[in-house]
Parts: C-alpha cells; structure tokens; sequence
C-alpha cells in the first residue's frame, strides 16, 4: 500500500506540472489560473480538515499559524501567476524544472537563520542549482535570438483577447 | 522576458515553501499541519483575487475545470506523499521518487505531446537541475 501511495505522489506532483501546461495550451488567463488553483485547493482542504479534525478543533488555531500560512500563501499565489505567465514565452519543461528548484531557497534560508548544518551534499547542490539556472538563461537567451517574436508581448494579469 | 518571470517565480515558492519550517520552528509542524494547509490555499486564494478581480469577471469553464484539476493533483501529491511516510518508506525514497518522477513526467510529456526542444545548453541544464533536485530532496 505504501508503494501505491508513492506512485499517488509522484503522479499527483507530474500531473500538476502537465496541467499548468495543458491551462496555458488552452489560452486559460494566468489570473483565473492562480485565483481559481487557490480557490479550489482551499475548498479541498477545508474539507479534509473537517473530516480529520471536526469542526470544534477547526478553529482552535494559534493566530500565528495562520499568519504564516496567509504570507506563505502570498507568496505561493504570486509564484503561480509568475510561473503561468512565463509559459506563454517559454517552455514548461524548463519552467518546471525551475519552480522545483526553488527548494533550495528554504534550505539556505534554514541555514541562515536556523543555523543548520550546510554539508558537502547540501553545498554541492546548491552550486549545481546555480549552474542550471545559467545554462537554461543561456538556452532561453539563444531562443529569444533566434525566433525574437516569442518575446514580444509584455505580462499581463489583465483581460485578454479570450475575454474577461 | 521569460527568465525575468521564471525568477520571480523561483524566489517567490521557495519564500512559500518556507512557511513549513518556520511551523517547524515553532514546534507545531505534527499538530497544525492541515490547518496551515486551509491558511495556505485561502491566504494564496485572497492575493489571486486581487490579481483576478482587478480586471476580470466571469471565467471560462475550461479555466474553472483545469484548475479543479490541478488543484486535485497538488492535494494529492500531499497526501500521497505523507501516507507513503507514514506507512513506513523513509524520507530518501519518497522525496527524491515523488519529485524527480514528477519531474520526468512533465519532461516526457513536454517532449513526446507538445514537441517541446531545447539546445544542448537547455538539456545540459535540466539533466545537471535534476541532478541537485534529487540532491535537495533527500531528507
């Protein structure tokens, strides 16, 4: 049973990344994208929430849980929206790749601030996750060169040709 | 204009990511786990709306159906992850397994439906990016 739990995960976490590319393939606005993500996850969790603990534990809650979760969310809404946008001019392959490198970001910042232990394998990587952030700006650079049109239009989080 | 967004949006999960180890930090990561879940995905759901709202009204059903979706998928994910954890598969398998297979399914997918291709520079990238994602999902 673990083992199909971990093939849930795997295809859960790939499916996700599919999608994002399947929303922009479908000309889906990068706003109702994000909003509506948040939206329906928050729905989803409200209810495993209600199952697992009740309703009377529900809201007993420290405040400053949810602060952290409401500014983490934040964050995580302006990531999606970045991350839809830059698919209309770029590929989802790199873009992927790059959202899951942003683990590393909560390694260092563990490291700065809780002071914990870097290592030769944590140090490694984060040198390889620099390196590839290079090389794929360097990929990107020599695509914009070579078809400048995919580079023309400006983000927007606004009404588009498909309405609003 | 690509890497610009790309950046943003890098910087601005992992400042998200992060909200789990300040819970750590705290001392509530085991108690509070779905309550932070729920303040995550509606906090994230009030700054979207603001975005959203600005300039848009009514949304398309295929926008409303691909996010249902996707939405399906990052709970999922969660849970499949956790439940292989707590049915015993340490933390080096199911980290490094759930996020480069992951990882690979969006490559696959990106080269074989939707003729994605990239230069030597681009695959030379992601293959060394998969490299340290595998490295930084080890426990």
């Amino acid at each position: 049973m673990a083992y199909f739990y971990l093939l849930l995960g795997l295809i859960s976490l790939g499916g996700l990344g599919v999608l994002h590319k399947v929303a922009d393939h479908q000309a889906c606005r990068p706003a109702a994208v994000n909003m509506f993500l948040f939206l329906w996850a928050g729905l989803l969790s409200v209810g495993i929430l209600l199952s697992k603990v009740g309703p009377e534990r529900s809201v007993s809650v420290p405040w400053r849980i949810i602060a952290v979760a409401v500014v983490c969310g934040g964050f995580g809404s302006v990531a999606i929206l970045t991350l839809q946008q830059a698919l209309r001019h770029g590929k989802i392959s790199t873009s992927w790749l790059v959202i899951n490198l942003s683990t590393a970001i909560p390694t260092v910042l563990s490291i700065v601030i809780y002071r914990e232990e870097v290592g030769l394998r944590r140090s490694f990587s984060f040198l390889l996750v620099v390196v590839s952030l290079l090389l794929l700006w360097w990929d990107r650079k020599k695509g914009e060169i070579m078809n400048p049109s995919k580079n023309r239009s400006v983000p927007q989080f606004l009404p588009d040709e498909h309405g609003g | 204009m690509w890497f610009r967004l790309i950046l943003i949006a890098f910087i601005t999960n992992g400042l998200g990511a992060f909200g789990l180890r300040i819970l750590a930090g705290m001392g509530f990561a085991d108690r509070y786990e779905f309550h932070y879940l729920v303040g995550l995905y509606l906090g994230g759901a009030a700054v979207a709306g603001l975005a959203y709202f600005l300039n848009n009204r009514r949304p398309m059903r295929r926008e409303l159906v691909v996010t249902a979706g996707m939405a399906g998928c990052s709970i999922l994910g969660q849970i499949g992850m956790m439940m292989a954890l707590q049915r015993g598969l340490p933390g080096f398998v199911v980290f490094p397994v759930c996020v480069g297979g992951g990882m690979l399914l969006v490559l696959g997918t990106a080269v074989v439906f939707f003729h994605e291709r990239l230069s030597a520079a681009g695959y030379l990238g992601i293959a060394i990016g998969f490299v340290s994602l595998i490295l930084l999902a080890f426990p």
